[in-house]
């Protein structure tokens, strides 16, 4: 690619968002999932808490 | 046909992506290494856009991975609607943030194309606007998602709203042939072969290839997030209701 062609910033931005939007989805999904696996164990270690006492 | 797994069961599909995540994984980044290799340093300049055809190499992959996502949506309302298969909402659910990302992506790249090509950001052209709507429907469903607290009620409604939004698809793609619009007609996907040459196909089709990876592999995970989404909600609900124990406790033997 040439840097120094005419309208080139605008492939920049377009890599740049395209860049940014791709890892906003790849990020969003993963930290779903962290948060997700933390609730789950929390509420399980709740529950298996519960468990015991009654035991 | 006994020995075939039951990928209707979540814990099964569950399973599924575990052994599949890594390699749609890793096929994608091993395209998009190649694919944007090409599309950045080996594919020549256009003799009318220069180096703003670069923009195409993810404009276009963009814009079928919008109408792609939407089509995976449709199929899945009617899995919940018709055959009431139990991951059918789920598989819909996830891929709606998916194909809004991979829609105004297609929008921003392709405004930033119209600029230096067309001389403006935007025209209410066909084409763009029926993308535009597209998005729209997109984030429509997300809320509708959000504000129906019942899964199996919201379920029901988005699978409605999605098979009547999906009329926008076949307009954003015969849109260029049935009226006038200042975007360019089909030049990959139509009758008489592609009208584009070989060493600017070949990078838009490895890219193309590895945002499907992409999406499968996000929409998978996105589904498993949704399954322990739900797991969660019913665990909360039990616990709320005192009746946790029930899920945890052995029964007594008889």
């Amino acid at each position: 690619m040439n840097l120094a062609a005419p309208h080139v910033g605008y492939v920049i931005a377009a890599y740049a968002i395209a860049f940014v939007v791709i890892a906003a989805m790849i990020l969003g999904t993963l930290i779903d999932y962290r948060t997700l696996k933390r609730n789950l164990e929390r509420i399980a270690a709740r529950a298996n808490n519960g468990q015991d006492a009654s035991v | 046909m006994e020995r075939m797994p039951n990928f209707a069961n979540p814990t099964q599909f569950l399973r599924l992506v575990r052994v599949l995540v890594p390699i749609t994984a890793a096929l994608t980044v091993a395209l998009l290494a190649v694919g944007l290799t090409l599309a950045l340093f080996v594919a020549p300049p256009d003799y009318q856009q220069g180096e703003t055809v670069r923009i195409m190499y993810l404009h276009v992959p963009s814009a079928w991975m919008a109408m792609f996502a939407y089509l995976v949506m449709s199929s899945a309302a009617i899995g919940t609607l018709v055959f009431r298969h139990p991951l059918a909402d789920v598989a819909q659910k996830a891929a709606a943030p998916l194909g809004a990302g991979f829609t105004f992506l297609c929008l921003t790249t392709g405004s930033l194309w119209g600029e230096p090509e067309w001389g403006t950001w935007w025209v209410w052209d066909a084409r763009l606007t029926s993308v535009l709507v597209l998005f729209l429907i997109y984030l429509g469903i997300i809320a509708l998602w959000q504000v129906i607290e019942d899964p199996g009620k919201a379920a029901r409604l988005v699978a409605i709203f999605t098979l009547v939004g999906a009329v926008n698809i076949p307009i954003i793609k015969f849109s260029v042939d049935w009226w006038h619009t200042l975007h360019q007609p089909a030049s990959v996907f139509r009758m008489g072969g592609p009208t584009i040459a070989a060493s600017m196909l070949w990078p838009l089709l490895i890219m193309a290839l590895g945002f499907t990876t992409l999406f499968l592999t996000l929409h998978m995970l996105a589904i498993r997030n949704e399954i322990m989404r739900r797991r969660l909600r019913r665990l909360s609900l039990l616990a709320a209701e005192g009746a946790a124990a029930i899920d945890i406790v052995p029964e007594p033997a008889e």
